[in-house]
């Protein structure tokens, strides 16, 4: 499942004005982008206005993509956390849904909707699946719904250093998973042809 | 930034263990802007800054592989969006292929601007710009008889903001021909991401020949989107894609009250500029600025 770097990806065909690229990005991506809203912004006309904001960026921010550094949907993620956390921040509300999602208590199994080109996101779901029970509970509810730890901590009834100590060495696993992939990539890419530069993610 | 990230790889390892809490709350959280400055201060040039935010947006997206898609209604609204920038995106690149002159005048004066090429070059934001407002650029009626009360509500909103309008020559340029010793403020709350606009000693208009539209520039939305009006001695913020206020239209030279209808949210808007566009708004501006306002 690599990504052919010579194939120009849809955020590539974004970033010159291709209306097709624009339509099958938010074909593409449309569904992740309104459930981390969803997840993270629990005012629905707030939340509109962030998935409008969130697509502006990606689209204007398309030509930083980088293929080597990792998938569309990552890159796509995290610019849509980071607006939605900022978005949060101004309001001074607690990031996150107003109820849990039940899912939170489910470990993590393998989806059924893998996009390709997305080896990034399939380490980290391996890397997920590798911790404990407890450990991927605890993830959910902070990644998926942005719960702080204080909050996790009532929610699952354990002590708050715990909870601390297991988002802390469950993304740093995660962490070196990923750059570990990014590193050997790079390699790859170096040994044919110039490096890149520019980060994996957008600045 | 130059040179590879591998270059300047950092692992966690060999961080300081401060940082990396820091960099992990960051990612799922945010920090406030003490602790961003103070981190982005020492982590930057080591490119470990962002990692975490991709570790966990990749998390993020194999626990959302299952997601519904978004309403067709909210995927309308999206797409509206998209026709816009996809056109405003390729109009871009046709003129970043047409050879630039070393001496660019403002339009609508023909009067030479020296030494102020980015000045009259962040004019050219709005060819792109534009992106946000298709779709959205309505033509505003007068404002609703209550704009006087919600404009005096708004004066007591804690963050409040008055910015005087200014003609080009402020910036160094010649003043426009519409603008008849522009007078008037931008009154604006970033919480309530609501303002107002008086005005007055401007060119009342014909809205069968062109409207005036607001653009808004935010200091916390992304820059360098535009890197083709960076200009030494002005603000990096003028290469973003600002956000739009409306189109409006002045009927009255003795002045007039206007509501600001930002169309995204604003964080923190800094700068205020208004053009004068054909009826309805326009997909690429014919970029002429005919007076702006600057937060204090």
């Amino acid at each position: 499942m690599g990504t052919d770097l010579n194939e120009s990806s849809v955020l590539q065909r974004v970033s010159v004005g291709d209306a097709d690229a624009v339509n099958e990005c938010i074909d593409r991506y449309g569904g992740l982008v309104w459930s981390l809203a969803q997840k993270l912004c629990p005012d629905r006309s707030d939340r509109e206005d962030a998935v409008q904001e969130i697509f502006t960026s990606v689209w204007s921010s398309s030509e930083r993509y980088n293929p080597e550094l990792g998938s569309e949907a990552t890159f796509i993620a995290t610019i849509a956390r980071r607006r939605l956390i900022d978005r949060a921040r101004k309001k001074k509300r607690t990031l996150g849904a107003s109820e849990l999602d039940e899912s939170f208590a489910e470990p993590m199994r393998e989806s059924a909707g893998v996009r390709a080109n997305e080896e990034d996101v399939d380490r980290a779901e391996r890397a997920l699946r590798q911790l404990s029970d407890v450990q991927q509970r605890v993830l959910r509810l902070s990644v998926m719904q942005g719960l702080s730890h204080e909050q996790i901590s009532r929610a699952t009834d354990l002590p708050l250093g715990t909870v601390k100590t297991h988002i802390r060495r469950g993304l740093i696993k995660i962490r070196q998973i990923l750059d570990e992939s990014t590193r050997l990539k790079q390699d790859s890419a170096s040994a044919g042809a110039s490096g890149s530069n520019g980060r994996g993610v957008p600045a | 930034m130059s040179g590879t990230p591998k270059d300047r790889w950092v692992d966690v390892g060999e961080m300081d263990e401060r940082d990396v809490d820091m960099l992990i709350e960051r990612a799922l959280v945010g920090l406030d802007a003490e602790d961003e400055r103070s981190l982005a201060g020492r982590l930057d040039e080591s490119c470990a800054l962002d990692r975490f935010d991709g570790a966990v947006a990749a998390v993020a997206v194999a626990m959302h592989r299952d997601a519904e898609p978004m309403p067709d209604e909210m995927a309308m609204k999206v797409r509206a969006l998209g026709r816009g920038f996809a056109a405003a995106r390729s109009a871009e690149r046709a003129s970043d292929a047409e050879p630039r002159t070393p001496s660019l005048k403002l339009a609508g004066t023909g009067a030479p601007v020296r030494g102020r090429v980015g000045v009259v070059g962040m004019v050219g934001w709005l060819a792109a710009a534009a992106c946000l407002a298709v779709a959205l650029v309505i033509a505003r009626p007068t404002p609703e008889p209550g704009a006087e009360v919600r404009l005096a509500e708004l004066e007591r909103s804690p963050d409040v903001i008055h910015a005087g309008w200014a003609g080009l020559s402020a910036i160094g340029a010649a003043n426009h021909p519409l603008d008849r010793g522009v007078q008037g403020e931008v009154v604006w709350s970033d919480s309530e991401n609501e303002g107002f606009m008086r005005i007055s000693g401007i060119e009342p208009n014909d809205p069968q020949e062109f409207q005036y539209q607001l653009w808004i520039f935010d200091s916390t939305r992304p820059v360098g989107d535009l890197p083709g009006f960076r200009a030494e001695g002005l603000p990096e913020i003028l290469t973003q894609r600002p956000v739009d206020g409306g189109v409006f239209d002045v009927t009255d030279a003795g002045g007039v009250l206007v509501p600001i209808e930002a169309k995204l949210p604003v964080g923190e808007g800094v700068i205020f500029a208004v053009t004068k566009e054909r009826p309805g708004g326009v997909v690429v501006s014919d970029r002429e600025i005919v007076f702006l306002a600057l937060r204090s």
